[in-house]
């Protein structure tokens, strides 16, 4: 028994995958992919167990080549049930009998010692190699035919799919799925020292890189979005080969030129080898890299955008859930006060119909109460679901210009003096909604009057921050301000600190702010005055 | 024998006014419509018992209560929640209010917990 450096590797490998294996299996046991997952990982590790120990006890070796040889045979089976689970594809579930009739006789042909020629041995530098009888062959062809059946369906769901997947992350996990089982495919090289090709077999880095990206998919990603970890997969792997080719090159030429030099040593090849890979890693790396995002990732910054997008309105949404959920809590309270009257009216209405002063006060109270109720429902309805803006080429000046004459009566009446200081000139024109716009104008300017008791100021204006892209609208009232108790709150729907309102003006023209994609802030001080900040794309 | 005195105190004149409806054969009603009111109404006037709304703007009921049972400890206080909140009434009950009701009420209940409350 002798331990090698040849027989190491794939032991590691062994190790790695069965524990791999178990480690996504038991992180969800029921799910089907992981049990997918833990067979072909069982069956890859047997091989690569099979493999080492045949290459340390040469006594043993039969029985370990063997034992490694039943996870090769029983892999394509694996494979198999995970692209039928994975991809849908049906037709391989219907032939999946096939694969597991020719398992099962080639594992007897394996242990009856027919057909597998285990006698017919290759005798290579680094250990003994069996050759491949005609079921290994078989074996072989069988998981190349099924890898291109793989590919086949891709291309033709590729293409009929193309428009509609081109967006979506099932696009993005089809084609990355397929990409690890390609950095897989490259383990393959292990049957060509089966075919008397002197080459060790490293299949088994590969089948860690793939081993390493699945579970990573699976426990991280739930199987989603493993773009970046693949594209770094593909980047390694191809780093990986390139490494051990020039290697074997290093290795092949030294043998030839050094072998008959006094003092030749091992030791100085391998010193070389290491300064040259600590030299060339980087810069090969960065080439590879730029290669595989030209070729394989071309898309995959718009995807990123794609997703991000989608992340953003998945936050959007869990945040108006979150406030509707507030604003439910809220209404249901505000409902209940008008709800309260128009039920104690009611009650008395049989005792005291003939009552003047009660019928005057039933119809003005009960009148006014579903009133207020009507205003709550179509308030939060207007804040649950806000209706799709309509963007357009809005002059945002016009806008307030539009909104104040509207009010310039009130205005007038409450002694308020409006003041225009417009700096932002032609740049305020904007894509926006010049309703929404509107309503949020209106409430802030309803607010301000509101605040200003005996007469005062309202001070409207617009400019553009020099260092960005946006265009600034402050409305400001030299009002009664508000309490810095309050003022974390004014956003929130159903606050009000006004003896009537719904308190949901504010959050609704935060919403719109919102939708715009803006921003909205509020300054204020008791007895002073409140100043709202509003930022929108210019 | 002379009708108890009752302030009640609630922004809302429909809340106001349905209180009236049920109370006022039995009891001596006066109204205010927020805090600093009551506060000011049960300085200068005998009351015997408080009907407090929790959700008002300027002082919320919690705030108006602590300050009446400062200038009257020894008034009887009821809540009127919205919320059927048992932090809100159990927070009220430390303040030294007597009972809760929760709305939207029945004229039967508040009938009841008044005529408990000042027996």
């Amino acid at each position: 028994m002798k331990i090698t450096i040849y027989a190491i590797f794939p032991l590691i490998s062994a190790l790695l995958g069965y524990s791999l294996g178990l480690f996504v299996y038991f992180k969800n046991k029921r799910a089907k992919i992981n049990r997918c997952f833990l067979c072909q990982c069982f069956c890859i590790s047997t091989w690569y167990l099979g493999l080492g120990m045949s290459l340390i006890n040469d006594t043993q070796w039969n029985n370990f080549i063997k034992l490694g040889l039943t996870g090769v045979i029983l892999a394509p089976i694996a494979y198999v049930h995970f692209l039928v689970f994975y991809f849908e594809i049906k037709i391989l579930n219907k032939v999946l009998k096939l694969y597991y009739i020719f398992a099962f006789i080639s594992l007897i042909s394996l242990y009856t010692n027919k057909f597998f020629f285990l006698s017919q041995i290759f005798r290579y530098n680094w250990g003994k190699y069996p050759n491949a009888g005609i079921f290994e062959t078989l074996n072989l062809l069988i998981t190349l035919l099924t890898i291109s059946y793989m590919y086949a369906f891709f291309f033709i769901k590729y293409k009929t799919y193309k428009g509609k997947l081109s967006t979506t992350s099932e696009y993005n996990r089809f084609k990355y799925i397929l990409l690890s089982f390609t950095i897989f495919a490259f383990s393959a090289i292990d049957y060509l020292p089966a075919y008397g090709i002197d080459i060790y077999p490293f299949g088994f880095i590969f089948f860690d890189i793939f081993a390493f990206l699945i579970s990573y998919a699976m426990i991280k990603h739930h199987l989603l979005d493993i773009n970046i970890v693949v594209r770094k997969g593909v980047i390694y792997s191809i780093l990986v080969t390139i490494i051990t080719l020039i290697y074997f090159i290093i290795v092949y030429i030294s043998e030839i030129i050094f072998r008959g030099f006094i003092g030749y040593k091992s030791i100085v090849l391998t010193l070389t080898s290491i300064v040259l890979f600590i030299l060339l890693f980087q810069p090969l790396k960065n080439k590879i890299q730029s290669f595989v995002d030209k070729y394989f990732f071309k898309g995959s910054q718009e995807m990123l955008a794609d997703e991000n997008e989608r992340l953003m309105e998945e936050i959007r949404r869990s945040d108006r859930l979150k406030a509707v959920a507030t604003l439910a809590a809220g209404m249901a309270h505000e409902i209940k006060n008008p709800l309260t009257s128009i039920k104690t009216f009611t009650e008395y209405l049989d005792e005291k119909h003939e009552d003047s002063n009660f019928r005057e006060k039933f119809k003005r109270i009960v009148g006014s109460e579903v009133d207020k109720i009507n205003t709550i429902v179509s308030q939060l309805l207007d804040f649950a679901k806000p209706k799709l803006l309509s963007l357009q080429r809005t002059d945002v000046h016009k806008l307030l210009d539009e909104t104040l004459s509207l009010l310039s009566n009130e205005l007038i009446k409450k002694r308020i003096d409006v003041v225009k200081d417009y700096g932002a000139k032609e740049a305020s024109i904007i894509e926006a909604d010049p309703n929404r716009l509107k309503q949020v104008f209106l409430n802030l300017f309803l607010n301000a009057m509101d605040a200003i008791k005996d007469g005062g100021k309202l001070i409207v204006r617009t400019k553009l921050p020099s260092e960005r892209q946006t265009l600034e609208i402050i409305i400001e009232d030299t009002g009664c301000g508000i309490n810095h108790k309050d003022l974390p709150h004014i956003f929130d729907p159903f606050y009000s600190t006004k003896e009537s309102g719904t308190g949901l003006g504010l959050s609704i023209v935060h919403g719109i702010i919102k939708e715009h994609g803006g921003n909205i802030i509020c300054e204020s001080e008791s007895g002073k005055g409140t100043k709202f900040i509003i930022t929108l794309p210019s | 024998m002379a009708k108890k005195k009752i302030l009640i105190c609630d922004d809302e004149e429909g809340i106001r006014e349905s209180l009236n409806l049920i109370l006022e054969r039995d009891y001596d009603l006066s109204f205010a419509t927020n805090g600093p009111e009551a506060i000011e109404h049960v300085k200068k006037n005998p009351t015997d018992l408080v009907i407090l709304d929790i959700k008002m703007p300027k002082m919320n009921g919690l705030e108006t209560l602590k300050a009446i049972k400062t200038v009257k400890p020894n008034i009887k206080v009821v809540i009127a929640t919205g919320y059927k909140c048992v932090e809100t009434a159990t927070e009220a009950v430390k303040y030294g209010a007597g009972d809760y009701i929760v709305k939207p009420f029945e004229s039967k209940q508040v009938l009841e917990t008044v005529s408990k409350i000042l027996k």
